[in-house]
């Protein structure tokens, strides 16, 4: 009898040992502390971004580092004599220039500015109609992300945990810019971090079930902005545990999930709206995935989580995002990025978002990292919404505006103007920077501009007659880079 | 035989008048050598800043080791002959709160008021340099001084707060004309008269004086409180004013050379070091004669545009653009001119240790402040931001140690450099930054 008795008590604790312990509401909740491109570096910890390792065979793109690389690019253009090449290069007299290296720096940015097929076309609002520079691809067959169509066969990566099919072309096309690659060192890569944990913005992340934090088969996740700034220590590290609202903005979403083992994964759904990467105001907002999806895997002490959100996303959104962070050329001249490069490489790697009309894919396989630190996140007892100040609105509405007429220009092939307040094309910056400079006439003379400066300096269009004939259809050959070659 | 203690010797240099005053004899000083006999009066402690822009190598500037005997960093070898009488600050960090981090900005602005700010350019309060003034500068002729050494008059990063800074001078002309030209008189010279002009200018603000109690009584809170700020502005010109008709003390050796000529004052790095230890001179000259107590110095403007000739990129476009060498682990252009930087710091401290005053020197009985805009400028970060206090403000510093902040707030460094500075000031900064916390071991 007291053997009977035995066996059901122990009968009983198994049952209880191999159960949920308590199926009870739980909620866990995060704050990311790094958020960037999944764009895995292939060199050892401490080695530059510029060195060759195993993603880029040739070392990150090495646009206008220098005078070489500077007279490469503008000997694209036929239209453009070697005096004004040898001009631009080193202009004349800067040396009685207050401000030499702005002068040299602005002279290059509006050179760069105009490569199109020919004069008066502003290349990084219509790109399409310049010559392909080259960039150089991601070699590695590793890459973090997603097998987003299902199919092992596509992507043409596998994960460091062995998945094939990794969907992740943004990486491919983009993945040796040297801004972007290697987190530790990666120009814009330390600096959108920086900035949003100095407060450009807050993505909290709220997973809640009913059965156990571990393992549940019907929980949820949130992800989305806070209006609250990351709260860091005193050794300047996100602080764990502080409170942050979620704002349900269009940058909200809310996903089913299952876990197991203490990772996450979420269906996959059609539009997944998170809050994009950027370390300007204006680069905030909607980075919309198509065919969505996030895995988190959480630690299992629950003090951290890591993973990825990513899906297909329209290339063209990511290429001005980026580009118009502040002027392309800007971009180009000060981090080495070419955004014509940039162009022709994600228009080659699109896979996804196919346009029924055209059968371009509009869409590329990408995913951000996420690296977040425990918090209690929570819904606002009254109607919150994201900060911006009013400079930023003014900075946005100028970026909306740029980024349209790019698009405007890459979908219809119609050459655009640059808007005019925008910045773009180093418009007037340069005119302003080398008012002392003793060659001044010759620029301003030779150079296109989007505009010109009045006599006190105000900025008026340019007359209809200066401007270039409307339609451009360049379909020459483009300089496909693949594999190592640039 | 009794000697007027403002005794001066008379001739000439390099074919100009140059005044000298005597030496600050013993026979002035109490037993200590620190205050004046006659009339009990310490030495007046001075105080300095020096701005430049875009921070520093981490791996390069900060010493591993904290407190005192800590290693000479590469970095900071050319500050070594200061060493013992300067304290280094590493691991400080700028809290901009419900700010943004606006480049090349919020550091500068933090460091120089306590305070994140809240628009670009502009500072959220009174910079550090003028508090300071607003106690140690009463009964000089300038309540402050500022010079530029890369020639623009808007590199001066002292405020009464808001968007407009005091202008620095932008040439060692203008300010020698300044500080010894027109309205200078000797404080030594047997001739030291008031000046009439200003006597004039004094009764007709008395005159005003008188008829302020009736026109406030009129007057409702608001518009009562504006003309309270208005007459805070008059007292303090009525002070100014009061200086000017006293005989100030010359407690320093010194001598007054004659004008520097007209010499290019640009970005270009071989002018900036013409400059800047002119211009140091005479701000010495100025402090040790007081005419002024605060000096402010900035070779530059955030995010500095000095270059080296032949560079095409110079310094602050060099921090963006070179990579980061992987064999070195830092970017070695943008590190060479971090050590410009702290070559033109030491050629400020030179000037000032190189006046004997007392029982030591100038330096001895100032507080030079000096720090930058950015930490790693090439991302503009601004945790682990630069800031140094050289000088012993006339004992009350200690001195020679590394201070590893971990994360401090800069606040902390402002509010111990009042506090040496004799302020009676219990908490400085604002929001995350308001600290009441000194660093009370380096204070005597």
């Amino acid at each position: 009898m007291r053997l009977r008795y035995c066996l059901l008590a122990s009968t009983i604790v198994a049952c209880a040992l191999a159960q949920p312990a308590v199926s009870a509401p739980w909620t866990r909740g995060f704050v990311v502390r790094d958020y960037g491109f999944a764009f895995r570096y292939g060199g050892r910890p401490g080695v530059a971004e510029t060195a060759p390792a195993a993603d880029c065979a040739r070392g990150s793109a090495t646009h206008f580092n220098d005078e070489a690389e500077m007279r490469t690019a503008l000997s694209r253009q036929p239209w453009r004599s070697s005096r004004e090449i040898e001009a631009i290069i080193a202009p004349p007299g800067i040396e009685k220039a207050r401000l030499p290296t702005y002068v040299r720096f602005y002279v290059w940015g509006r050179a760069v500015s105009y490569r199109g097929w020919r004069k008066g076309i502003e290349t990084y609002v219509n790109p399409f109609a310049a010559h392909d520079p080259g960039q150089p691809q991601v070699v590695s067959r590793i890459s973090d992300g997603f097998d987003l169509d299902g199919n092992p066969k596509t992507g043409g990566f596998t994960s460091a945990e062995g998945v094939r099919g990794i969907d992740n072309a943004l990486y491919r096309a983009w993945g040796c810019d040297a801004p972007f690659r290697n987190p530790a060192s990666g120009t814009l890569d330390l600096r959108e971090n920086t900035q949003m944990q100095e407060g450009l913005y807050t993505v909290v992340i709220r997973i809640s079930g009913n059965q156990d934090p571990r393992n549940d088969s019907d929980a949820t996740v949130e992800i989305g902005y806070s209006p609250d700034k990351i709260v860091r220590d005193a050794r300047a590290n996100v602080a764990p545990d502080y409170s942050y609202r979620i704002v349900k903005s269009e940058q909200y979403t809310r996903l089913k999930a299952k876990i197991r083992n203490g990772v996450v994964e979420t269906e996959q759904v059609d539009r997944l709206h998170v809050p994009r990467i950027g370390w300007f105001p204006d680069q905030m907002g909607d980075a919309d995935f198509h065919k969505g999806r996030l895995s988190l895997t959480i630690a299992a002490d629950g003090r951290a989580a890591s993973g990825f959100v990513g899906g297909y996303r329209k290339w063209l959104d990511l290429l001005a995002e980026n580009t118009f962070a502040q002027t392309g050329a800007e971009q180009g001249i000060r981090d080495h990025e070419d955004a014509v490069g940039l162009y022709y490489a994600l228009k080659r790697n699109a896979d996804g978002m196919t346009d029924p009309k055209t059968g371009h894919n509009t869409g590329i396989s990408m995913a951000y990292r996420i690296a977040a630190v425990p918090a209690h996140v929570v819904d606002p007892a009254k109607p919150a919404q994201v900060r911006r100040l009013p400079a930023d609105e003014e900075r946005n509405k100028g970026f909306e505006t740029v980024k349209a007429a790019m698009i405007r220009a890459v979908t219809t092939r119609t050459v655009q103007d640059v808007p005019l307040g925008t910045g773009e094309g180093q418009f007037p910056a340069m005119e302003k920077t080398i008012a002392d400079l003793p060659s001044r006439d010759f620029f301003l003379k030779t150079f296109d501009a989007p505009g010109r400066l009045d006599d006190q300096g105000n900025v008026v269009p340019l007359a209809p007659d200066a401007k270039p004939d409307r339609q451009v259809n360049i379909n020459g050959p483009a300089t496909v880079a693949s594999g190592n070659a640039r | 035989m009794a000697l007027p203690r403002r005794t001066i010797l008379r001739g000439m240099f390099q074919g100009a008048t140059a005044v000298m005053a005597v030496p600050f004899l013993d026979c002035f000083l109490d037993g200590k050598g620190q205050a004046l006999a006659a009339t009990g009066q310490r030495i007046p402690t001075r105080f300095s800043t020096f701005f430049y822009g875009l921070g520093l190598t981490t791996s390069l500037w900060v010493p591993k080791k904290a407190g005192l005997d800590y290693e000479t960093t590469v970095q900071l070898k050319p500050l070594e002959p200061f060493k013992k009488k300067m304290n280094v600050f590493s691991g400080m960090r700028v809290m901009v709160d419900d700010n943004p981090n606006f480049q090349h900005w919020s550091g500068n602005a933090a460091i120089a008021t306590g305070i994140a700010p809240t628009k670009v350019s502009q500072f959220d309060s009174k910079t550090i340099d003028q508090t300071i003034a607003d106690t140690i500068s009463r009964g000089t002729r300038f309540k402050s001084v500022a010079a530029a050494a890369s020639g623009d008059p808007k590199h001066c990063y002292s405020s009464l707060g808001g968007a407009n800074t005091l202008p620095a001078e932008p040439s060692p002309l203008s300010l020698y004309t300044r500080l010894f030209g027109p309205g200078f008189q000797d404080p030594s010279s047997g001739a030291w008269k008031p000046d009439p002009q200003v006597m004039l200018q004094q009764s007709v603000l008395s005159a005003v004086t008188d008829e302020r109690k009736d026109f406030m009584r009129n007057l409702g809170a608001g518009d009562r409180a504006r003309m309270d700020q208005y007459f805070t502005s008059v007292r303090d010109t009525e002070l100014q004013m009061a200086a000017e008709l006293q005989r100030p003390d010359v407690v320093a050796k010194v001598a007054i050379p004659a004008a520097p000529g007209e010499m290019p004052v640009n970005y270009a790095l071989p002018n900036v070091r013409a400059v800047t230890p002119l211009m140091a001179r005479l701000g010495a000259l100025a402090l040790a004669t007081d005419q002024t107590r605060v000096f402010n110095l900035a070779i530059s403007e955030p995010g500095s545009n000095i270059f080296v000739p032949g560079d095409p990129l110079g310094y602050h476009v060099t921090t963006h653009m070179e990579a980061i060498d992987p064999v070195l682990g830092y970017q070695p252009h943008v590190a060479q001119y971090n050590i410009y930087s702290m070559e033109l710091l030491a050629s400020v401290l030179q000037e000032l240790d190189a006046i004997p005053e007392g029982d030591g020197t100038l330096l001895d009985h100032s507080l030079v402040f000096a720090y930058s805009d950015q930490s790693y400028a090439k991302i503009h970060a601004v945790d682990g931001i630069p800031i140094m206090l050289a000088g012993g403000a006339s004992g009350r510093m200690k001195t020679g140690y590394h201070i590893a902040g971990g994360g401090n707030a800069v606040s902390r460094v402002g509010l111990t450099a009042m506090k040496a500075m004799g302020l009676s000031v219990d908490s400085w900064g604002k929001g995350s930054m308001e600290t009441r916390n000194a660093y009370t071991e380096l204070l005597a």
